[in-house]
């Protein structure tokens, strides 16, 4: 909470260097053993470790305070969830395997720490996953990928996302501090939150266990409906000359929704899709083709009337099936409600009622 | 993995647009298209975003976050210059190699250059009024009825006073 009014443009916290937790510390402290490990199992690791030692270790303060659990998303609850947001689930969890895996080899192999249980390392790696900050390792020779531009930054994790605050947050080399600096005033008595990122609310629940209401970065993931749509009498040969055109023109997929909005890749990717009857063959389906090819690049508005009659029909008719299918999901949700985590998968399905419903109007209004 | 606070999730493109038009969205597409935004649309929201410079060339930044762009017009100083000369709009189609001759007063110049402190390199105000004197001399206008150079020169030897701040 603010004690006192916040000018836009003001520091609202500083991290110096000494107490961020990076990649490279973690593998100083631990011992040269570890430097195989990637940014997030080596500071996963040191966390553990650290806690193990309890007040004999100088991070003791800082992990007290840390929650004792994560509530991640159990395995029975997996089923509730929208289809891409399933598959985001199930890489975390194979990355979570991986990392876990690499831990364990380590263990056998330098048996330089006591073995640790799944759990424990969950926790561990949690901890990291929910708090660290982007931090760019400075005088890192490896070529990392951005995920390994990570360090825990102490305190400054225990500030609140607000897709409404607008904040700079970056490593100042003079002061040699992790600073974050606010772009917009806060008011005496109101709580200071701090931006993730451009998360939506899928997002949120995946990486951080929470989704907040009226989140503007909400969508709708259409890709598997349109991928499962198909023309009546069409061959399948043809959908996939369809789809490679698609793949070809870097419109394949991430076909999205919003309120009262439609993508325009998933728009220029029905024109296409609901071309129909269409003979590849023929000079007719090379000049729609061509013509599809305009409205990529804003030539052209449509293929042709009847055309974009046939892509909002179908539209309808898709948003109409993601509705029932969340209507049956959200009858069997309700009634676990209780359960822990449930109510946000709840609000997620919700929200996308709402931006099904505006899309459906939208349609009718062409 | 989701760093918070990573820039890598934030997309910005600069480009070049005429303000008050909807330009070609074939200009823009090879651009954004890629990144799924409606090159129509965008256009059109860019020329909203640009009422307030009807017919002058500005720069435009797009923020793309999440899908989603917010346009804002980022100041240049001819822009900025070129505005202040209040000339009427033209039809850039018919009139090609436009000369600017209009005057300006050397405190609009200041004013442009408290503008376009936020990206200049000069230690003191005093320099950034020269970048703008010097852009004045490119675009062809006159300060104070006088050339902009000569202008520069009496900034230079405490001739004009100029504030610090």
């Amino acid at each position: 909470m603010a004690t006192k009014d916040i000018r836009s443009g003001d520091l609202i916290i500083e991290v110096p260097y000494q107490l961020l937790i990076t990649r490279a510390k973690a593998i100083s402290s631990l011992g040269s053993w570890a430097a195989t490990l990637s940014s997030h199992q080596a500071i996963a690791l040191y966390l553990i470790l650290e806690k193990s030692k309890g007040i004999r270790s100088p991070w003791y303060e800082y992990i007290r305070v840390l929650p004792e659990r994560f509530d991640s998303i159990t395995s029975n609850m997996i089923d509730f969830l929208p289809e891409n947001v399933r598959v985001d689930l199930e890489r975390q969890k194979e990355k979570f395997e991986r990392d876990y895996a690499a831990i364990e080899q380590l263990q056998a192999t330098s048996n330089a720490y006591n073995p640790i249980s799944s759990n424990e390392f969950l926790w561990g790696w949690s901890c990291v996953n929910t708090r660290c900050i982007y931090f760019k390792a400075s005088n890192c020779q490896l070529s990392f990928s951005s995920d390994e531009n990570i360090a825990i930054a102490p305190m400054l994790d225990f500030l609140n996302h607000s897709s409404c605050a607008k904040i700079m947050g970056e490593f100042n080399q003079q002061s040699n501090c992790y600073q974050i600096t606010t772009m917009t005033t806060i008011k005496k008595g109101e709580e200071v939150f701090i931006n993730y990122g451009p998360h939506d609310n899928f997002r949120l629940l995946i990486e951080y266990g929470f989704t907040i209401p009226n989140n503007p970065f909400n969508y709708v993931s259409m890709d598997e409906e349109f991928l499962s749509l198909s023309l009546p009498d069409e061959d399948d040969t043809i959908k996939q000359y369809k789809l490679n055109i698609l793949t070809q023109a870097g419109f394949m997929g991430d076909y999205t929704l919003r309120e009262k909005e439609i993508s325009f890749r998933l728009l220029t990717a029905l024109r296409l899709h609901v071309l129909h009857p269409f003979i590849p063959s023929s000079t007719h389906a090379q000049s729609l083709i061509a013509r599809w090819k305009d409205t990529l690049i804003g030539r052209l508005d449509k293929i042709n009337e009847e055309n974009d009659q046939l892509v909002f029909d179908y539209l309808e008719r898709m948003c109409q099936t993601t509705l029932n299918k969340a209507d049956i999901v959200m009858n069997n949700l309700s009634s676990e409600l209780s359960r822990n985590g449930t109510f946000h998968i709840y609000q997620i399905w919700d929200e996308s009622v709402e931006i099904l419903k505006s899309v459906i109007d939208l349609c009718h209004a062409k | 993995m989701a760093p918070k606070i990573d820039p890598n999730e934030v997309k910005v493109i600069y480009l070049r647009a005429t303000g008050g038009e909807v330009g070609a969205a074939a200009t823009l597409a090879p651009k954004i298209g890629p990144l799924g935004l409606a090159p129509k649309k965008i256009g059109e929201d860019i020329a909203k975003a640009t009422t307030d410079w009807k017919g002058l060339r500005v720069t435009v930044k797009l923020t793309i976050q999440n899908r989603q762009a917010a346009i804002e017009v980022v100041p240049t100083a001819s822009s900025l210059v070129i505005r202040a000369l209040k000339e009427p709009p033209r039809d850039r189609k018919k009139e090609k190699n436009i000369k600017h001759s209009g005057n300006l007063t050397m405190d609009e110049v200041i004013e442009i250059a408290r503008t376009i402190r936020f990206k200049s390199y000069a230690r003191l105000l005093k320099g950034t009024v020269k970048e703008i004197l010097g852009t004045c001399n490119s675009v062809g206008c006159t300060v104070d009825g006088q050339s902009p150079m000569s202008l520069s020169e009496m900034v230079d030897n405490g001739e004009i006073e100029i504030p610090d701040e």
